[in-house]
C-alpha cells in the first residue's frame, strides 16, 4: 500500500505536468500558424521581432511536439484519475476508520489489534511471483495510523476455487464472508513458533498458503488476526474491490459488519467513481 | 403506493461455493443486493400491484422484462431488480377468490427462477429480494385492503 503523501504528491506532479504539456503543445500549435520567413522577406524588421523569430524557431518542430502533447497530455489526465484525487483517498480512510470505530471502539488494547482494509481489484500487475499476473486484490488504503503499510496481495481470478485469502474468497463469491463462520470454532492464536498443525489449520480456513503464513509469521511480534469478515465494494453496480476486517478477537459478528459497512457504503461507492 | 418500509433488519440469505482447496465456503447476500427498503401499492386503475426496491446505490438505469404475469424493472448494470409489477387486468382486485397469498407465492415462484434466468436477472439479487419480502409481508398490505 503506497503511503498518503506519496499518492498525494504524485497526484499534484501529474497535474502539474499534464497543464505544462497542454501548455507546450498549445504553443507549438500556435507556432503553426506563424508566416513562413520568406513571407516575410519585404518587411525584414518583422523578422527581427522577438515573437515572430521564436515562432520561427519552434516552427520545424511543430510537427512532432504537438502529436506528442496530444497524447500525453490526457495520457497524464488518465494516470492522475488511476491513482486518484488527495481527498478521495481521505474520504475512503474516514469510511474505513468509521467502520473500525463502529465495531471495535469498545474494546481495549492497540489500534493494529483491529484493522479495516481497503484492497482494489486489478486485472493485471507486475510482479515476480510463480502465479499468472491476472485478477489481484490489492491494498490501497486502511484504517487507523499504524501498521499502515501492507504488502498482502490475494489472488482473485474468475475461477472461484483458485481465489485466496478471505478478499479474494469474498470478492469472488460476491457475497459476505466472516472467518471463523457461525459455529465454528475459533482459529488458532499463531505466534511465530506455532506448531505445523497449527498453521496448517489457520491456512486452510483463512483461504491461504502455509507458506505465506510462515513467512508472516517471521520475526512478528504479536499473533496473526484470530477472526475476519470481507464484503464487496461496488462501483457503479460493477464489482471493484474488497473490504476486509481483521481482529484479534476470536469471532466478529456478521450483523454488526453488515450495518457498519452500510453506513458508509453509498458515500464510498459514490467517491470511487473518481478513481478508475 | 404505500409507505416505504426498512428491510435493513431482513436476514440476508446464506449460499455455499467452493473456495480454495476444495472447500465449501458460506457467504451472505453482499449488502448491494439486500434491498434497504421496499413499499407496494395498487394502481389507480386497479390493474396492477407494484413493488419498488431500493438498494444503497441508486440512480441505475432500468430495463422491462416480462416474466408471465409479472413485469420485472431490471438494473441494466447490475441485473438487480428494481421493480414488480403484477398484472391484474385479467384478476381485478375486487375478484371473488383472488388471494393475496396467491399474489404473494407467484412473485416468490418467479424470483425463485426467473424465465430468463441470469441473462436478465441477478439470481443472488432475487433471492435477496424473496427474503426481504418474506420479513416484509405488510408491503402488501394494499393489496389486501383492496381484497
Amino acid at each position: 500500500m503506497q503511503g498518503e503523501g506519496w499518492r498525494a504528491s504524485t497526484y499534484v506532479g501529474l497535474q502539474v505536468a499534464a497543464v505544462i504539456v497542454a501548455l507546450v503543445g498549445g504553443i507549438f500549435g500556435l507556432a503553426t500558424g506563424a508566416p513562413e520567413a520568406s513571407e516575410l522577406a519585404h518587411d525584414a524588421s518583422l523578422l527581427q521581432t522577438t515573437g515572430v523569430a521564436w515562432a520561427q524557431s519552434l516552427r520545424p518542430h511543430a510537427w512532432w511536439v504537438v502529436p506528442l502533447a496530444s497524447v500525453v497530455a490526457p495520457g497524464l489526465h488518465w494516470l492522475r484519475r488511476w491513482i486518484g484525487a488527495p481527498w478521495v483517498w481521505g474520504v475512503v480512510n474516514v469510511a474505513l476508520n468509521s467502520i473500525h470505530a463502529q465495531l471495535f471502539d469498545e474494546y481495549d488494547g492497540p489500534e493494529h489489534a483491529h484493522r479495516v482494509t481497503l484492497f482494489r481489484y486489478r486485472k493485471w500487475r507486475l510482479g515476480f511471483d510463480p502465479w499468472p499476473s491476472f485478477g489481484w486484490l490489492v491494498p490501497v488504503a486502511r484504517s487507523g495510523h499504524t501498521t499502515r503499510s501492507t504488502r498482502a496481495r490475494f489472488r482473485a481470478p474468475s475461477e472461484p476455487s483458485h481465489a485466496t485469502g478471505v478478499a479474494g474468497t469474498a470478492f469472488v463469491g460476491r457475497g459476505i464472508l466472516v472467518v471463523p463462520g457461525n459455529g465454528d470454532p475459533a482459529l488458532p492464536a499463531l505466534t511465530s513458533g506455532a506448531t505445523d498443525k497449527k498453521i496448517r489449520d489457520y491456512s486452510s480456513r483463512s483461504f491461504t498458503d502455509e507458506n505465506w503464513v510462515r513467512a508472516r509469521l517471521k520475526g512478528r511480534p504479536r499473533s496473526l488476526p484470530r477472526s475476519f469478515a470481507g464484503i464487496p465494494v461496488e462501483v457503479s453496480e460493477q464489482p471493484w474491490g474488497v473490504i476486509v476486517i481483521d481482529s484479534a478477537n476470536p469471532s466478529i459478528d456478521r450483523e454488526r459488519v453488515e450495518k457498519s459497512f452500510r453506513t458508509i457504503a453509498g458515500t464510498l461507492s459514490k467517491v470511487l467513481e473518481g478513481v478508475i | 403506493m404505500g409507505q416505504w418500509i426498512e428491510l435493513t433488519e431482513a436476514k440476508p440469505p446464506q449460499f455455499t461455493q467452493h473456495g480454495a482447496k476444495g472447500l465449501k465456503v458460506n457467504l451472505y447476500a453482499s449488502p448491494y443486493d439486500m434491498p434497504v427498503a421496499a413499499r407496494g401499492g395498487i394502481s389507480p386503475d386497479r390493474t396492477g400491484f407494484t413493488i419498488e426496491l431500493r438498494y444503497l446505490t441508486e440512480g441505475e438505469p432500468t430495463t422491462d422484462r416480462d416474466e408471465g404475469m409479472l413485469r420485472l424493472s431490471v438494473g441494466r448494470r447490475s441485473g438487480r431488480i428494481h421493480r414488480i409489477r403484477v398484472n391484474l387486468a385479467e384478476r381485478p382486485v375486487d375478484a371473488v377468490g383472488l388471494q393475496v397469498q396467491e399474489i404473494q407465492d407467484e412473485v416468490a415462484h418467479t424470483l425463485r427462477s426467473p424465465r430468463h434466468g441470469e441473462q436478465l436477472t441477478d439470481l443472488r439479487n432475487a433471492d435477496a429480494v424473496r427474503a426481504a419480502l418474506e420479513f416484509a409481508p405488510q408491503i402488501y398490505s394494499e393489496l389486501a385492503q383492496a381484497h
